[in-house]
C-alpha cells in the first residue's frame, strides 16, 4: 500500500511556464521521500499533482498501480499537511481531527477512538476543545498532523510543514516527523526548501530545480557524489566552492589548474570520474568541499598542497571558516543546466574566494600566506556545457 | 527614563492647554453634532411612539412628550383591521421569500465569481451591478407590463422574484468579496480529507460566511420590507399588499386623520424589522471569523 511513482510527468501552467519537466521516479511503500530545491523549481506543484489538487499536463502520476490523473482528491486515499495548515477555524480541534472520518461516513465509536489515538499519538489530547486560534503554532502543526494520521491513508503528502515554525520549534518537530513516520510506516512525500530537513529527514532525496530532477538519491550518496553543478552547490553547508578550472598534464601526471593553484588527480578521482581523463587541456568546473581542507603538515604531498592567502576569518566555535583568495573564476549553478557555455554568461561573484571549514586550534591569521592540504578523493569535476559529473 | 517621560508629558498638557482641542470647547465641538445627530434620527421616532399611545382627540391638546392618559388603543385598532392583518402576512411572505431566493442564487452565483476564471467573468460582475444604476422608478412601468403579459401582476411570487432580482446586484459583490477572502488551502485541504465541492461548500465555506450571509439577508429583509414603489405598481389587491402599501391606503381611507392609528401602524411596521435586526446583529458581532483566517 501506498507506492507513488511519476511516468513523464509534465505540468504546464496556462500562461506557458513549464513547473515540471518530465519528472520520472518511483517512491517505495513506506518510504519518506523528501523533494527538495529553490522556490519555484516545481516541488510543490509535483506534490500538488499527486493530491489531486493540480491538473497533470502530461504523463501519469500513479498510486499502488492505479492511473490517478483523472481522479479526485477524494477518490485518491491520501492525506496533505499544508505550509498553512489549512484547519477548519470554525471548528475545535476535535472536530477539525475528526472532519477526514466525517466525509468518510465514520461515526461514533469508532470515530471518537480513532480522533482519541491520534491526538494521543501527537500528545495534543489535552486540546481537542480548542479552536484553532487559541493554538500556538506549533500545537497548530500537530492538529494539522491529526487530520492526516487519522484517516490512516496510503500516502501522506506535506508541503513545507514547519516553514511556518520558530527554529528551535522547527528542529523539535522535525525529529517528531522522523519518529512518526518510522512508526507507522507509511509511505511520505515532504516538500522543502530546506536542505537541512531534506538531509534529515529523508530516506531519499529528490532535488529539482527549475522543474527538472537533478538527482534521487540517499543523503548520504547526495553529498558524497552529486550528479550536477546544481547538486553540488545545493547540497552542504557552505556549499561546496565551484570554480572554472582546466585540467592538464602535470609533471606526476594528470592535475587540474584552477587560477594560480594546482592539485593532482590521483586513481581515486580517476576512478570515480573516468571522464577525467578525456579531458586534458579542456575546461571543466571544479567542485571542492569546504570540510576537505586541512592546515597542511609535513607530511602532505606536493600534489595535494595549495598555497595562498587568506582573506577572511569566521570564527565558529566547533569550526572556523576561512575564506581563501583566488584568481579562478567562481561558477553559480544558475548558470549551467542546459544552457550553451559562454563566456560572460556565469554569475561572478564580487570577490574570487575559495571557503575551508578548518578546525579552529591552529588559525591563519588575515593576510597570511597559508599552506593548506586538500583531501584529492573528495575533489569533484562537472562538464561546463552540462553542468553534469563527469563520471 | 523617569525625567524623559515627566518631560514628554509635561508637554503634552502645555499642548493640550494651547489647543483649540482643549477643556470646553473639546466638549462642545464633540458633542454637538452627536446631540444633533440623536435629535434628527431619534426625534420623529419619539413623536410617532408618542402620538401612538394618545387618543385622537388628545393629539394636539396634550403636546407633550409622555402622553398624561396613555392607551393602546390605537394599537388595538391597527391590530384589529384586516388590512393589517393581510399586508403584515404578504409582507412577511415576500420579504423571506425574496431573503431566500436570494441566498439560494446568490451564493453559487458568487461562490462561481470568486473562484472560477471563465471568458467573460469579469464583464458579468460589472453587468450584474446594472440594476443597480438603474432609478427604481424607471423601472415601475416596465415592470408592470411585464407583469401583465406573463399574469405576474398582483401575485406576490412576482413580486418576490422582482425584489430577488434588485437585489442580487448587491448579495453576489458582497459574497464575492467575501468568498474571496477565504483561503483557497481551505477547500483544498477539504478535498484531499475527502469532501466532495458541494460537502467543502456546506461544511467549509458556508459556515465561514455566516457573517456575510446575514449581512446579506438582513439586508436584503430590509429592502424587501420597506419597498414601496414597485408595490404601489405591482400590486391591485389585499391578496398582495405589503404593510408600506397598506399604510398609504390607509392614510386616504381614515378620512380624518387619525394620527394614532397612523402612527401605531407605522411603529407596527418598522418593529419586526429592528426585532430581526436585533436578533441577527449578535452573531455578526460574534466575529466568527476573528483570527481564525489569516
Amino acid at each position: 500500500m501506498g507506492e507513488v511513482s511519476f511516468k513523464n510527468v509534465v505540468k504546464r501552467f496556462p500562461d506557458g511556464t513549464t513547473a515540471v519537466n518530465k519528472l520520472n521516479f518511483d517512491v517505495a511503500e513506506g518510504e519518506f521521500l523528501v523533494l527538495v530545491g529553490p522556490s519555484g523549481c516545481g516541488k510543490s506543484t509535483s506534490l500538488r499533482m499527486v493530491a489531486g489538487l493540480e491538473e497533470i499536463t502530461r504523463g501519469e502520476i500513479t498510486i499502488d498501480g492505479e492511473v490517478v490523473n483523472n481522479l479526485t482528491p477524494r477518490e485518491r486515499d491520501i492525506a496533505m499537511v499544508f505550509q498553512t495548515y489549512a484547519l477548519y477555524p470554525h471548528m475545535n480541534v476535535e472536530q477539525n481531527i475528526a472532519f477526514p472520518l466525517r466525509m468518510a461516513k465514520i461515526s461514533g465509536d469508532q470515530k471518537k477512538r480513532r480522533v482519541a489515538e491520534a491526538a494521543d499519538i501527537l500528545d495534543i489530547a489535552d486540546l481537542l476543545g480548542r479552536f484553532p486560534r487559541e493554538l500556538s503554532g506549533g500545537q497548530r502543526q500537530r492538529v494539522a498532523m491529526g487530520r492526516a494520521i487519522v484517516r490512516e491513508p496510503r500516502v501522506f503528502l506535506m508541503d513545507e510543514p514547519l516553514s511556518n515554525l520558530d527554529a528551535k520549534l522547527r528542529v523539535q518537530m522535525r525529529g517528531e516527523i522522523s519518529h512518526l513516520q518510522r512508526a507507522l510506516k507509511t509511505t511520505t512525500v515532504y516538500v522543502t526548501h530546506d536542505q537541512v530537513e531534506a538531509m534529515t529527514l529523508g530516506d531519499r532525496v529528490a532535488v529539482m530545480h527549475e522543474g527538472v530532477l537533478q538527482q534521487l538519491a540517499s543523503p548520504a550518496m547526495l553529498y558524497a557524489e552529486p550528479e550536477t553543478v546544481f547538486v553540488a552547490s545545493f547540497i552542504g553547508s557552505p556549499p561546496m566552492n565551484l570554480c572554472n578550472a582546466m585540467v592538464e598534464d602535470g609533471p606526476d601526471g594528470l592535475q587540474v589548474r584552477f587560477g594560480k593553484m594546482t592539485l593532482g588527480i590521483d586513481q581515486t578521482c580517476l576512478s570515480k570520474f573516468p571522464k577525467v581523463e578525456k579531458m586534458a587541456g579542456r575546461q571543466i568546473v571544479l567542485g571542492t568541499r569546504p570540510e576537505s581542507f586541512f592546515m597542511a603538515d609535513g607530511s602532505a604531498g606536493e600534489a595535494s598542497r595549495i598555497r595562498t592567502k587568506v582573506d577572511l576569518v569566521e570564527m565558529l566555535g566547533a569550526e572556523a571558516l576561512v575564506y581563501l583568495q583566488s584568481d579562478a573564476q567562481p561558477i553559480s549553478s544558475a548558470s549551467i543546466p542546459d544552457r550553451p557555455v559562454a563566456e560572460g554568461i556565469f554569475k561572478r561573484s564580487q570577490k574570487y574566494t575559495i571557503v575551508a571549514r578548518l578546525a579552529p586550534q591552529v588559525l591563519p591569521r588575515v593576510g597570511e600566506l597559508v599552506d593548506l592540504h586538500y583531501e584529492l578523493g573528495a575533489l569533484h569535476f562537472f562538464d561546463p556545457k552540462s553542468g553534469k559529473a563527469l563520471r | 527614563m523617569v525625567p524623559d517621560i515627566q518631560n514628554s508629558q509635561e508637554k503634552l498638557a502645555r499642548f493640550r492647554r494651547w489647543s483649540w482641542f482643549a477643556g470646553p470647547l473639546r466638549k462642545i465641538i464633540i458633542w454637538l453634532p452627536l446631540t444633533m445627530l440623536v435629535l434628527w434620527t431619534l426625534g420623529p421616532f419619539l413623536i410617532s411612539a408618542s402620538v401612538s399611545f394618545k387618543e385622537p382627540a388628545h393629539v394636539f391638546s396634550d403636546a407633550s412628550l409622555i402622553p398624561d392618559d396613555p392607551t393602546l388603543n390605537a394599537y388595538a385598532r391597527t391590530i384589529d383591521r384586516p388590512g393589517f392583518q393581510r399586508a403584515l402576512w404578504n409582507s412577511v411572505v415576500i420579504a423571506f421569500g425574496s431573503l431566500i431566493l436570494t441566498l439560494v442564487v446568490g451564493v453559487p452565483a458568487a461562490y462561481a465569481f470568486a473562484r472560477y476564471r471563465f471568458r467573460g467573468r469579469h464583464l458579468l460582475l460589472m453587468f450584474s451591478l446594472l440594476p443597480m444604476l438603474v432609478p427604481k422608478v424607471g423601472l415601475m412601468f416596465p415592470l408592470f407590463l411585464l407583469a401583465v403579459k406573463v399574469g405576474g401582476f398582483d401575485s406576490r411570487i412576482f413580486m418576490i422574484l422582482v425584489f430577488t432580482g434588485m437585489l442580487l446586484p448587491l448579495a453576489v459583490w458582497l459574497l464575492v468579496g467575501f468568498f474571496q477572502a477565504i483561503p483557497r488551502e481551505l477547500e483544498e485541504a477539504a478535498a484531499v480529507d475527502g469532501a466532495t465541492q458541494f460537502a467543502a461548500i456546506r461544511t467549509i465555506i458556508l459556515p465561514l460566511s455566516i457573517p456575510a450571509l446575514l449581512t446579506v439577508a438582513v439586508l436584503a429583509f430590509r429592502e424587501a420590507w420597506n419597498e414601496f414603489e414597485l408595490v404601489l405598481a405591482l400590486t391591485q389587491t389585499a391578496n398582495s399588499r405589503t404593510l408600506p402599501y397598506e399604510l398609504y391606503l390607509m392614510q386616504d381611507a381614515t378620512g380624518l386623520a387619525d394620527y394614532p392609528i397612523q402612527n401605531a401602524f407605522a411603529l407596527l411596521t418598522i418593529v419586526p424589522l429592528i426585532l430581526v435586526y436585533l436578533r441577527i446583529e449578535r452573531y455578526v458581532a460574534e466575529g466568527l471569523l476573528s483570527g481564525a483566517v489569516k
